[in-house]
């Protein structure tokens, strides 16, 4: 067997102290196997944004361990850090903080090879942003704009450009279609899986419903307070839900066809009413 | 294809249209013009040589006609000098004097400001100490005090104008850079790898920019009175240069006899202070930097 590409081992991280204390993530601990898509699904605070980010190395793990690509991030610090992050990049969720106004999009791009590889010539990270722009669908004339120039989704995209710029073999997706227009979200979540195929990419698809992870991610995390509750194939999380949280989001995915919807609505909303014993 | 109502006319039409709808800001503009234009020419368009001393003609009121040709505008000072001419020459030092100090103290304060912000490590806490310490005592006694020390000449004052004002740039572009680290772009160079000093140069600068050069604007006028209460103390700049504050100085004692001795400098310091204090109102007024506070700006020295 080979090792895996991420493995996080009893990740623990903490906010606050005394009796304020939090635990945001809660022993944590999951592989992601080399190609493979880890989604990461909970309702908004349930530590998934935070897990990624102590993955990452964003923000300091209280506890825990997280090898990427068989090195201990944790251990590491300065520029060895530094060398290790183009191995892993984030995708953000919101497109519009995440974007330097002041930088144009060819400086955004190409921030990554700039810091990697200082003595490369111009010509060639020009062409390099290019390419990048090309491959996820932003025409080349996009360069000399600022961000402010663009819709959310094209934001989006020059966010996975720059994500892509380092070659990175794991991608952390953090809720990247969650504060996109519903038209826009299905050709950023057809980007990734192009992506993926074409690049041999990893991913770990953060998400806070399970309708968007459906169709990108084979292998599904979903946590609850800062802990994993449920980690499976998709088959077993979509099909055969073990944990009642579970059950309670896949209770929380809208139905396509409005008929079968508005029956599940229905039969909600009565239970509710026999629960709580109300007029 | 028709134009817009603003965008299509001819400049002077757009120029106009400005000084309509901005009076006091374009006055403002006005004076400084005159008076930066009338320091950087004074070789060339002052009437009389200000250094050339006449004693026959000491202390003459405004509108005095000069025997050999020419009228003092402004009157002659107790050397028999140009007071105009003079004014002007002041104006060079005191203006350069200003502005020199402002870069120097804006450059240093914003750098320190900006680490502090964004290490967040133990010299921010240095920082921080020295900046409350440095507040709590008036500046113009520690200027006063270093300049006793050191003497006072141009690059002597320039530093210490510095020195006593770069703690203004130090706050405001902490409490800025702040706000900013938390932003998500700044996540995004982290994790890129970007090192701090990446970060504080090609992310934080480029944003705080704006505010920081509206307070250096605020900074030029502390700075012009502040130049001019050390020269008038005598620890400032010295004869035979001349500032307006040292002019200011050396007309004190004629004040019953030649008004107009101390009423020129006087004015000239009003003016220039007043109108750099009213484009920097006007220029805070359209930056959108909600942020940007007027406590942080707002005392004097």
């Amino acid at each position: 067997m080979t090792t895996p590409l991420l493995q996080v081992r009893g990740l623990v991280r903490e906010f606050g102290h005394g009796p304020g204390l939090v635990r945001a993530v809660d022993d944590v601990s999951f592989d992601v196997m080399q190609g493979e898509a880890l989604g990461l699904v909970g309702e908004s605070g349930s530590g998934k944004s935070t897990t990624a980010r102590c993955v990452l190395r964003l923000i300091e793990p209280t506890a825990g361990e997280v090898r990427l690509d068989g090195e201990d991030m944790l251990a590491l610090g300065g520029p060895a850090l530094r060398r290790l992050r183009s191995t892993a990049q984030l995708v953000f969720q919101d497109p519009y903080s995440s974007l330097n106004p002041r930088m144009t999009v060819a400086d955004i791009i190409a921030e990554g090879i700039r810091i990697h590889r200082p003595r490369e010539s111009s010509t060639t990270v020009k062409d390099e942003v290019v390419d990048l722009l090309e491959l996820v669908g932003l025409r080349p004339d996009h360069l000399t704009r600022k961000p402010a120039a663009f819709s959310g989704g094209e934001r989006q995209r020059i966010g996975i450009a720059r994500a892509l710029a380092l070659k990175p073999k794991l991608l952390v997706c953090d809720e990247p279609v969650a504060s996109l227009d519903v038209s826009i979200q299905a050709q950023i979540l057809n980007l990734f899986a192009d992506l993926r195929e074409r690049l041999d990419l990893t991913l770990v698809y953060i998400a806070h419903d399970l309708s968007t992870v459906r169709h990108l991610c084979g292998r599904i995390a979903v946590m609850q307070d800062g802990k994993i509750r449920e980690i499976g194939t998709r088959e077993q999380i979509y099909e055969d839900p073990q944990h009642e949280y579970t059950r309670a989001l896949m209770a929380a995915v809208p139905e396509p066809d409005p008929r079968s919807e508005r029956a599940k609505l229905a039969a909600r909303r009565s239970a509710q009413t026999t629960e709580a014993g109300r007029p | 294809m028709t134009t817009s109502h603003s965008s299509g006319r001819a400049p002077g039409r757009r120029l106009a249209r400005f000084v309509w709808h901005h009076k006091l800001v374009s006055l403002s503009a006005l004076v400084l013009v005159v008076a930066v234009g009338s320091a950087l020419l004074v070789t060339w368009i002052a009437p009389f040589d200000p250094y050339a001393q006449d004693v026959a003609m000491r202390n003459r009121p405004p509108l005095t006609p000069n025997p050999d040709g020419g009228i003092h505008l402004l009157g002659t000072d107790p050397l028999g000098r140009d007071e105009l001419s003079r004014v002007m020459l002041g104006g060079q030092i005191s203006l350069t004097v200003a502005a020199a100090s402002v870069v120097v103290s804006g450059l240093f304060g914003t750098t320190v400001g900006m680490i502090a912000g964004y290490y967040r490590n133990w010299f921010d806490d240095v920082v921080g100490r020295l900046v409350d310490l440095q507040m709590s005592v008036p500046s113009l006694l520690i200027a006063l005090l270093v300049l006793y020390v050191l003497g006072p000449s141009f690059v002597n004052v320039v530093l210490v104008l510095a020195v006593t004002r770069w703690m203004v740039y130090a706050r405001v572009s902490r409490g800025l850079v702040l706000a900013l680290r938390e932003e998500l772009f700044v996540e995004a160079a982290r994790s890129l790898g970007a090192p701090g000093r990446r970060i504080i140069v090609r992310h934080l600068l480029p944003n705080i920019l704006g505010p920081i050069l509206v307070l250096a604007t605020l900074e030029l006028a502390v700075m012009m009175l502040t130049e001019a209460s050390l020269s008038f103390l005598g620890l400032g700049i010295q004869p035979p240069e001349s500032s307006w504050g040292l002019m200011l100085a050396e007309g004190r004692e004629y004040l019953t006899s030649a008004w107009w001795l101390v009423a020129v400098p006087g004015l000239a310091i009003l003016l220039t202070t007043l109108s750099v204090n009213i484009i920097a109102t006007w220029l805070r007024s359209r930056s959108s930097q909600a942020q940007f506070s007027k406590v942080t700006i707002g005392e004097g020295i």
